[in-house]
């Protein structure tokens, strides 16, 4: 399984940075709501943009960095998936 | 008509004063001293400024403690030993303040068309902003500093552009809005809605009650419609004074979903307000001659619409003031300050991508406008200026303002003042659901105001664009005929045309029929003032 951000829920900009601690917030389009995105997030969110797509055996390199176990890791990829912030193919 | 402040700063400027007229409210201001000077207009409700030293006011903090009171002003502030002249407004926007600059010398106008006829006197280059443009024709209001021409800004609210007459530029524009220091604010919600709602109903008539204490003798009227935010607004008009005043409402047959003429007329009669109806439905139909009577001097053709026939009708009572129900929704949603004050480039992102691709928008435009829209350098390339206020909160200002001006009115928005929406962020935690279902579940609770009857879903106005499709097909053939935007690649004039002829298309449909309208008054604008450049 593939991994890639929809543009339509989430924008990155230089202003995460400068104004907003690496932070940001997204759009669930399935219940209208805006999702607050913390840094530990917004860091995997903006690794998977910038690199297009990432795969299932990506996901340890994730695990080695933020010092997540495999199943939050696992939660928190389900999650964007279920809100349309992130797509499978 | 009033005459517009325009006014060309230069180095051999000696004193300001002299080119700010007299209006009749707010009231202009001037002190000086023999190294500075600060003229303008100003007015503060929240009784937190000392007015009669507003130069020290100023000079205490730069202007941050104004710009974050409850108050309406445009000063000029300069300093003879410095030679610095700086330029602030309102954290609402309440004045339209637009600016261009040539080599050694800055405009500022309250009127847009103003900065065009400047740019063109100094024969300067004038070229579209993309960003402008689509932020209008998408009626995406947010803070900026750009308008629908790259040479022309405009001051965003709270903000202050500062410049050296030794090199006049007018890049140097800063927000003054301690956004940080609101946030951090403890906040302690109610826990009982009962309570809640008896002390919004209170604050609202204390914020009106002040406002009136500022106009002083000036006439006023009040904005009525049949539903809750002018209604609360003119029945706490009842409550701040013993002075009569007429409540206007536009209505027509076509839109009672959103005015319900019995609902309105049975709630001024329990309160005894006295109430007086504009009929405005030939403007809803579009069925009015609007090629005759299009200004080459305003972008947004104010003049053709229903707003303007009311806003005119009523200035031409006399009224000086009119209360007006604007934020009266945006309020409801102020808890969510700390979640969304910080990202409201992002959440303007989010909106292009509803109406571009949720609701269709896109068919109106060419490919390569479509993916600028929706790009990250279009986003990027905007400055953050952060708000107190809900966003479009402010946008009659941003809309009106200058026809404010010319008619010499004042709209006074009463939810749109940071005690209101300090006291909403205390909306009791237990109350779910939008905007306007917290707004329901408050005021279900605030006895004696409201009927019944009035706690129905409103409908939109957003229908009646679709006439403008129908009846005004002269219109938009001349305009398409010599389209500049389609000439510049940002409509698809072909596309757009099988769109027109086929009734099922999905321009025959709110938010296209709205964008569409925009974009036929703003082609015909840049044709009219021969702009057919583009920055992009």
């Amino acid at each position: 399984m593939q991994y890639k951000i929809n543009p339509n829920s989430i924008i990155f900009l230089d202003i995460d940075r400068k104004i907003n601690n690496s932070t940001t917030i997204a759009y669930d389009w399935m219940t209208d709501d805006v999702i607050k995105i913390n840094a530990k997030a917004y860091r995997l969110l903006h690794d998977i943009w910038q690199r297009k797509s990432i795969s299932e055996t990506d996901f340890k390199n994730y695990l080695e960095k933020d010092f997540m176990t495999q199943k939050s890791f696992q939660n928190l990829i389900n999650d964007f998936v279920r809100r349309g912030i992130i797509l499978e193919f | 008509m009033r005459q517009h402040l325009s006014i060309t700063i230069d180095p051999s400027k000696k004193t300001l004063a002299e080119d700010i007229p007299e209006i009749t409210f707010p009231p202009k201001v001037l002190f000086e001293t023999s190294s500075e000077e600060l003229v303008g207009y100003f007015v503060n409700y929240d009784n937190t400024i000392n007015e009669s030293n507003l130069l020290e006011e100023y000079k205490k903090d730069n202007g941050v403690k104004l710009v974050n009171s409850n108050s309406h002003f445009l000063l000029f502030y300069r300093n003879y030993e410095t030679n610095y002249i700086e330029i602030l407004i309102d954290q609402v926007g309440t004045f339209p303040v637009y600016i261009a600059n040539d080599k050694k010398e800055i405009y500022i106008s309250t009127k847009f068309h103003n900065i065009v006829k400047y740019l063109k006197s100094k024969n300067s280059f004038i070229s579209i902003d993309p960003d402008g443009l689509m932020t209008y024709l998408l009626w995406n209001s947010h803070q900026t500093e750009k308008t629908i021409i790259h040479q022309g800004k405009r001051l965003p609210a709270g903000c202050k552009l500062q410049f050296s007459l030794d090199n006049p530029q007018i890049g140097n524009i800063t927000s003054l809005i301690d956004l940080d220091s609101f946030l951090l604010e403890k906040i302690v919600p109610y826990t009982s809605i009962e309570s809640f709602t008896k002390e919004w109903v209170k604050e609202i008539t204390h914020i009106i009650s002040d406002q009136l204490a500022k106009i002083s003798n000036l006439p006023f009227g009040c904005d009525l419609s049949s539903g809750f935010d002018c209604t609360l607004v003119a029945y706490s008009l009842t409550k701040s004074t013993d002075k009569h005043f007429p409540c206007y409402s536009l209505f027509s047959e076509f839109t009672q979903g959103e005015t319900d003429v019995n609902k309105m007329i049975r709630f001024a009669q329990r309160h005894g307000l006295d109430l007086k109806m504009l009929d405005v439905g030939e403007y809803m139909q579009f069925k009015h001659n609007m090629i005759s009577h299009l200004n080459p001097e305003d972008p947004h053709q104010h003049n053709l619409t229903d707003a303007y026939f009311f806003l005119s009708k009523i200035a031409k009572t006399g009224a000086k003031i009119e209360f007006a129900g604007e934020g009266g929704d945006e309020i409801y949603g102020s808890r969510n300050i700390d979640k969304t004050a910080k990202f409201t480039t992002q959440y303007s992102y989010f909106n292009n991508v509803r109406y571009l691709k949720k609701d269709g928008v896109e068919n109106l435009f060419a490919k390569r406008i479509n993916e600028y829209a929706l790009s990250r350098e279009r986003f990027n390339s905007r400055k953050f200026y952060p708000l107190l206020i809900p966003p479009t909160s402010g946008v009659v200002y941003w809309a009106w303002g200058e026809k404010f001006w010319e008619n010499d009115m004042w709209t006074m928005t009463p939810f749109v003042d940071t005690r209101l929406i300090r006291l909403a962020r205390r909306i009791p935690a237990h109350i779910k659901g939008g905007m306007g279902e917290v707004k329901q579940t408050i005021l279900r609770e605030a006895p004696g105001i409201f009927n019944i009857e009035m706690f129905q879903e409103k409908e939109g106005l957003e229908d009646i664009y679709v006439n403008f499709i129908y009846n005004q097909r002269k219109l938009i053939d001349m305009v398409l005929e010599n389209s500049v935007l389609a000439k510049l690649g940002i409509i698809n004039k072909e596309h757009i045309y099988t769109l027109i002829n086929n009734e099922k298309s999905i321009l025959y449909s709110d938010e296209l029929a709205i964008s569409f309208y925009n974009i036929i008054l703003m082609d015909w604008y840049f044709q009219a003032n021969s702009i057919n450049q583009i920055n992009l």
